[in-house]
């Protein structure tokens, strides 16, 4: 016998624990904050200096530009600052779950890992953005002109030649997707040129993009990221067998996923991904984005996360 | 009244999580719906309209979601990328028909989930439904009662 009176109260009663997170909330505030300050700011009437915003995570490029050019990156709807990493993305931790599959044999371990990139820049009189990435690839999944080529190159991550579409609302997007060697290292870049309506560029849509990266065991890497292969290989994490203990499940669930750790850190630390913002008025602004794994356990997976290297 | 700064937080306070549960139903990926739910608050934080009460901001809100959530779909970008995870969000549920509930309603084509969530959720009229969806009522029905189906397919006992 049901609980609830009828399909009304079952169907609101399961969404009403659905919940927005406390930090979609927060940032939605602080939008109130800008919102309050761009006001006051129109009422200056000589001014030379940069926009004087204030944002909890994010690192404004304000005080590197003049006239309010502006820009703040975004991915996954996480605002990245330079201070610390901001987690972007959760992957599973191994072979044929979400987003990672490990491949190769018992003398060469590959692990490659998709994570939703859906970078966005909002900001104040843009002319157009240029993103390149080093040691990782964008993904544009099942395009029409990429499925075709996937389907004869199932095993490769992605490899074409220049192509172009057009949204909706009329942004040209075009990619340019260079393969310098097999798989590990794409070159990509691509412009977007923004829709004139949109003059402060905060409504411009995120990119459905996906960011495709990849890590060989015979590649050059550092000797923690060559153990924790080798734990992984053994299937015995050294550490605690050396002392001639035996792990429990958890300890040892808990050593593999350190292992997985330091492998996804030093896959993703090699990631570089530059926005290259032009201004209205000719001048520009450069952001580098890195990337770590901030965490990798059982119960939340692996938590990837991003920051600003550098503003120039 | 106009929502000026001083009563942005109290309505961000107030509907966040209504605008979030409409916003993830049609488009069923949670940084998609965060990305929405904000645009739809930022809407509401530099639009001029007088507004009547509280429910008359609430239900503009979700026209915004909704919109927005149109210009996601019409994207060719959109219509072309798979996502990865099947769910990337699930409320822990203390019922497990709830669950059950809410994976299947996230599994509906979006067709059906933005009629459902607004017929049943929103409290929307089939002809409301018809009108901020652009489509006609007579589908509305339809989609509804295939929404229906479905759910009763996969839910047996567990939906009513």
């Amino acid at each position: 016998m049901s609980n609830y009176k009828d399909t009304y109260e079952l169907y609101q009663s399961t969404f009403d624990e659905v919940h927005a997170s406390d930090e979609l909330i927060q940032r939605i505030k602080n939008k109130n904050t800008k919102h309050i300050k761009k006001k006051r700011i129109k009422h200056i009437s000589t001014v030379a200096a940069c926009l004087a915003a204030v944002i909890i995570i994010t690192v404004i490029i304000d005080s590197f530009s003049v006239k309010g050019n502006s820009f703040v990156l975004k991915a996954n709807a996480a605002e990245i600052g330079g201070e610390s990493f901001v987690e972007i993305a959760k992957v599973a931790p191994v072979s044929g779950e979400t987003g990672s599959i490990i491949e190769g044999d018992k003398r060469t371990q590959i692990y490659n890992c998709v994570i939703p990139f859906a970078i966005k820049c909002d900001g104040r009189n843009i002319k157009s953005i240029k993103y390149t990435v080093e040691n990782a690839v964008f993904l544009f999944p099942y395009t029409s002109y990429l499925s075709g080529y996937r389907e004869k190159h199932p095993n490769e991550a992605i490899a074409s030649d220049k192509i172009t579409e057009k949204t909706e609302s009329n942004n040209k997007i075009e990619s340019y997707i260079e393969k310098d060697k097999q798989y590990s290292s794409y070159t990509v870049s691509f412009d977007d040129q923004i829709n004139t309506e949109f003059k402060d560029y905060t409504e411009m849509q995120s990119f459905p993009i996906q960011l495709l990266t990849r890590i060989s065991s015979d590649e050059n890497i550092s000797q923690e990221a060559e153990n924790a292969y080798e734990d992984i290989f053994s299937m015995s994490p050294k550490t605690e067998t050396e002392k001639g203990k035996s792990l429990s499940d958890e300890e040892y669930i808990n050593e593999f996923m350190n292992d997985i750790k330091i492998i996804y850190n030093e896959m993703y630390s090699k990631v570089m991904i530059t926005a290259e913002v032009n201004y209205e008025d000719g001048s520009s602004d450069t952001a580098t984005l890195r990337f770590s794994c901030i965490n990798a356990d059982q119960q939340n997976g692996i938590t990837i996360g991003a920051r600003i290297d550098s503003l120039k | 009244m106009f929502v000026d700064s001083s009563e942005f937080n109290r309505i961000v306070e107030k509907y966040t999580d209504v605008v979030f549960r409409s916003a993830l139903s049609f488009c069923k990926s949670k940084s998609d719906a965060e990305d929405v739910t904000q645009n739809a608050f930022i809407k509401l934080l530099k639009s001029e309209v007088n507004f009547e009460n509280d429910d008359h901001i609430r239900k503009w809100l979700i026209r915004i979601v909704i919109n927005e959530c149109k210009s996601l779909w019409r994207s060719p970008w959109r219509k072309k990328v798979i996502s990865f995870s099947d769910l990337d969000y699930e409320p822990e549920y203390i019922e497990s028909k709830k669950s059950e509930i809410f994976i299947e309603v996230m599994k509906l084509p979006k067709k059906y989930s933005s009629v459902l969530h607004l017929y049943y959720y929103e409290g929307y009229k089939c002809g409301e439904i018809a009108s901020v969806l652009g489509i006609s009522e007579s589908n509305v029905q339809t989609r509804l009662m295939r929404a229906r189906k479905m759910l009763k397919n996969k839910l047996g006992e567990a939906w009513i």
